[in-house]
């Protein structure tokens, strides 16, 4: 069921409940009777008190329900009297029902007391907003003219307790419990929604500071519901009447004021000077009623009266803004206030006896189910605007993945790239290694071959110099092992065979801290090469016994040494002067210094690299 | 004197000759069949032609890896080299798993070739630093398969070792032991490999449901 539909069962409800305060006297059909003629006393109140003459000259008639004034501003007593005819029912009880006997008081049948509802006195103001009924036995009653007397006891402006029925105790009952319900407990159940649905509220708007329209209702809400209470607290001990009084008057006017304001503020018609003053007036009334006590309660119609315009203001703005935006909502909140503002024109005519004072007054009974309903108004929004957010996190969330999405698949392409050129310098290095190795020693193959200046012996060494300087190139260069010594190990492994065959003892010497020298696989390679050369030229020219190969490394710096016992070479002669030139060439690149000795009795090339080592990955 | 029968299984014609003409050379081996493709090589293991057979494993009609493992299953006395242009590990090593004894580089010199098969036959195999290297993470890797490292407390040692890119005389004076023995030590690392991998083999074949 949408929320429209709530509201319209909302409002059918309400109508319905204007019905009671037509209904409660009963339909047709019923011998019951309700007494119209009566004359009334007024007297100083005093502690003892039994019905005057009936010749007594003070009496004076009056219709019921109407009332009588109050000559006083304290404590007075009112006698009536009325009279009802036995004339066909000889011998049945009778019951007696006063709508409205709110300030208590004595019945009197045919003389005798019949029965008592405790009244106002000077230390208790009584104020009972339910119906009475009194049991009128056999014995008391006779037939043909039968006189009842009520004495009352009252402090209030106008007095009276509308126009009582008198007809069997069963239908009389059943007229009684209809109002009890209606007045009494209906308040009694007002009060409990009223102030739990204000504290609700307004701890809403404690959690959320910024919905200031949870305050007011909720406030406004928790004000109706102690003006309730009086509904169902019918003697107050004197010395906190005027207290009560005033508290009653502060939430029945804050209650109007803030309802009032907020309907402003659901209609867009916000003023804050506005909002001040009727906030100040509200207080007029509590203060007054502490200030003046007694004296005010007699004028509090005036205080009432001022509220008219803000009501009026309210309603005509909220009806206009129905109007215009014609919104459910709008047109509901519209719609209940007219309603709330007919209960409480109800309520105060029924007061000022211009409408019968016999009926009950209804604005307690439909104040919660405003309150209700606009409380739904604002549930109604806040699950509107839960969705919204609900939503909007949604779509926020979607553009997040979308975005995340994008920004993985940008990432994967830049590492793509990334590793496109990586692998695309790669490639360019290596082009470059068979340029600068393979490439020129078998273009230096092929022109000896072609001048005819090589013979078997001399192509198979420029080949098996080519095969080994690929094998080194894969030694260095083969992924996953960036451990110098392997790669070292596996040139003396290949050149070892070699050496012997050529009657040369190879002393081979490692003295690393670590077990593996960590290097970059270009550097070395250069490493590789230069010792390769060295350890050719040895072979090819040296004509040496012994070899001998020192790495170490120490404080971070790398020194490689090939030294022979061979008959030396002079370093500037032209064969061996180019292949020197090589080898410092490429000593030069990686950045290391070349130490080449030569004597008779033997040479040494010395290669050293300060901090060869890359950091381990 | 004991003459040893070498079979060659090679594709490539110069190769198969520089090989024949190495071992006909020699006065304890003889040729004792060539084959030119893997079918002729399968022939070959299939009459227990030889004594070692040196395989090629780029054959044009399939995979040497194949015929060394065939040899390795029929003929557990016959010893195989595999034959490679550059020694490069994962061959290498895929050879070792298979039954190999070890490799020959294909321009290795004649002599470096006799005695690579005469080491062969009195119990030993060569290894390469980098070889070693990659035996050891090898075996170092878990456990997959049901045992835990095969490798006994001198076969890591002699590993490591020839990692460091010492030779078997080294090994052998830094451990104390004959070189021949190193040799015949690392004869059993390899034989360890091949059985370890084909029980690794078992292993997954059986996690995967193909064995019961």
């Amino acid at each position: 069921m949408s929320a429209r539909g709530v509201l319209i069962a909302l409002l059918a409800v309400l109508m319905g409940l204007t019905l009671p305060a037509r209904a409660v006297d009963g339909g047709p059909g019923e011998v019951v009777v309700e007494l119209r003629d009566a004359r009334y006393l007024v007297e100083p109140w005093h502690e003892m008190s039994i019905p005057p003459r009936d010749d007594d000259p003070r009496w004076r008639p009056l219709t019921l329900p109407g009332q009588v004034d109050n000559p006083e501003q304290g404590l007075v007593r009112v006698w009536f009297r009325l009279n009802f005819r036995l004339d066909d029912r000889p011998g049945q009880s009778q019951a007696v029902l006063f709508p409205r006997l709110y300030s208590g008081g004595s019945l009197f049948l045919n003389g005798a007391l019949a029965g008592a509802v405790a009244g106002s006195s000077p230390t208790v103001q009584a104020n009972w907003l339910r119906p009475h009924e009194f049991f009128l036995p056999t014995q008391g009653l006779r037939p043909g003219e039968n006189t009842l007397h009520v004495g009352m006891s009252s402090r209030y402006a106008q007095i009276g307790f509308g126009a009582p029925f008198v007809g069997p105790p069963e239908a009389i009952r059943a007229r009684y419990e209809k109002r009890l319900f209606w007045e009494y407990n209906v308040a009694m159940i007002s009060v409990w929604l009223l102030t739990t649905g204000g504290l609700l509220l307004l701890t809403i708007w404690l959690l959320r500071r910024q919905d200031i329209l949870y305050g007011m209702l909720g406030l406004a809400a928790l004000m109706w519901g102690i003006r309730t209470i009086h509904h169902v607290w019918p003697l107050v001990p004197l010395e906190w009447w005027v207290p009560w009084r005033a508290v009653y008057y502060a939430g029945t006017g804050y209650g109007d004021i803030l309802l009032c304001l907020f309907v402003l503020r659901v209609a867009r018609w916000h003023r804050a000077w506005i909002e001040r003053a009727a906030l100040a007036y509200a207080a007029v009334g509590p203060l007054a009623m502490i200030l003046l006590g007694q004296a005010f309660l007699h004028r509090d119609a005036l205080w009432y009266a001022g509220a008219i315009p803000l009501n009026l203001l309210a309603v005509t703005m909220i009806v206009r803004a129905a109007w215009r935006i014609r919104s459910w909502d709008t047109v509901a909140l519209a719609a209940t206030l007219i309603f709330t503002g007919a209960a409480f024109a109800w309520d105060i005519a029924v007061k000022g006896g211009w409408i019968s004072f016999s009926n009950i007054y209804i604005s307690h009974v439909l104040t919660p189910l405003v309150i209700l309903g606009i409380c739904l108004v604002l549930l109604v929004h806040f699950v509107a605007a839960l969705g919204l957010a609900e939503r909007a996190n949604e779509r926020l969330e979607a553009r997040v993945r979308a975005r995340e999405a994008e920004l993985t698949a940008s990432h994967e392409a830049l590492r793509r790239l990334e590793s496109a050129q990586a692998a695309a310098a790669e490639r360019g290095r290596i082009v470059q290694d068979m340029h600068d190795g393979l490439g020129s020693q078998l273009l230096s193959a092929l022109a000896m071959v072609e001048r005819g200046a090589a013979g078997e012996r001399e192509i198979s060494q420029v080949l098996r110099e080519c095969i080994d300087d690929m094998r080194l190139a894969i030694d260095a260069l083969a992924p996953g092992d960036d451990d110098l010594l392997s790669a070292l190990g596996a040139l003396r492994f290949r050149m070892e065979p070699r050496l012997a065959a050529a009657g040369i003892t190879l002393d081979w010497r490692i003295a690393t801290a670590s077990d593996a020298i960590q290097i970059e696989p270009r550097e070395g390679l250069a490493l590789l090469r230069t010792l390769q050369e060295a350890i050719a030229n040895v072979l090819k020219h040296a004509g040496a016994s012994r070899l001998c190969v020192t790495v170490r490394e120490e404080g971070g710096a790398l020194e490689i040494a090939v030294a022979d016992n061979g008959r030396g070479f002079d370093p500037g002669a032209a064969g061996r002067g180019r292949g020197l030139a090589h080898m410092r060439q490429r000593a030069a690149a990686m950045g290391a210094v070349l130490d080449i000795r030569s004597s008779a009795t033997g040479s040494e090339i010395r290669l050293r690299k300060a901090h060869p080592a890359t950091p381990a990955q | 004197m004991d003459i040893t029968r070498v079979a060659l299984i090679e594709d490539n014609p110069e190769f198969l000759r520089r090989f024949a003409d190495i071992v006909e050379a020699a006065q304890d081996l003889v040729l004792a069949g060539r084959a030119a493709s893997a079918a002729e090589g399968h022939a070959l293991a299939a009459r227990h032609a030889a004594d070692v057979y040196l395989v090629d494993l780029g054959l044009p009609d399939g995979d040497g890896i194949d015929i060394i493992a065939r040899i390795a299953a029929g003929q557990p006395e016959a010893d195989v080299m595999v034959i490679t242009v550059f020694g490069d590990d994962e061959h290498v090593l895929r050879s070792l798993e298979a039954g190999a004894a070890g490799y020959l580089l294909k321009d290795a010199l004649p002599t470096e070739i006799v005695a690579c098969i005469r080491e062969l036959r009195q119990g030993g195999a060569p290894l390469s630093p980098s070889i070693a290297r990659r035996l050891l993470r090898r075996f170092r890797a878990p456990p997959t398969a049901a045992s835990a490292s095969p490798l006994s407390a001198r076969e890591g040692e002699i590993l490591t070792l020839v990692a460091k890119g010492l030779s078997f005389a080294e090994v052998g004076k830094a451990l104390a032991i004959s070189p021949h023995t190193v040799t015949a030590h690392v004869r059993k690392i390899y034989r360890k490999l091949a059985v370890n991998s084909r029980s690794e083999a078992v292993f997954e074949a059986r996690q995967m449901g193909l064995l019961k």
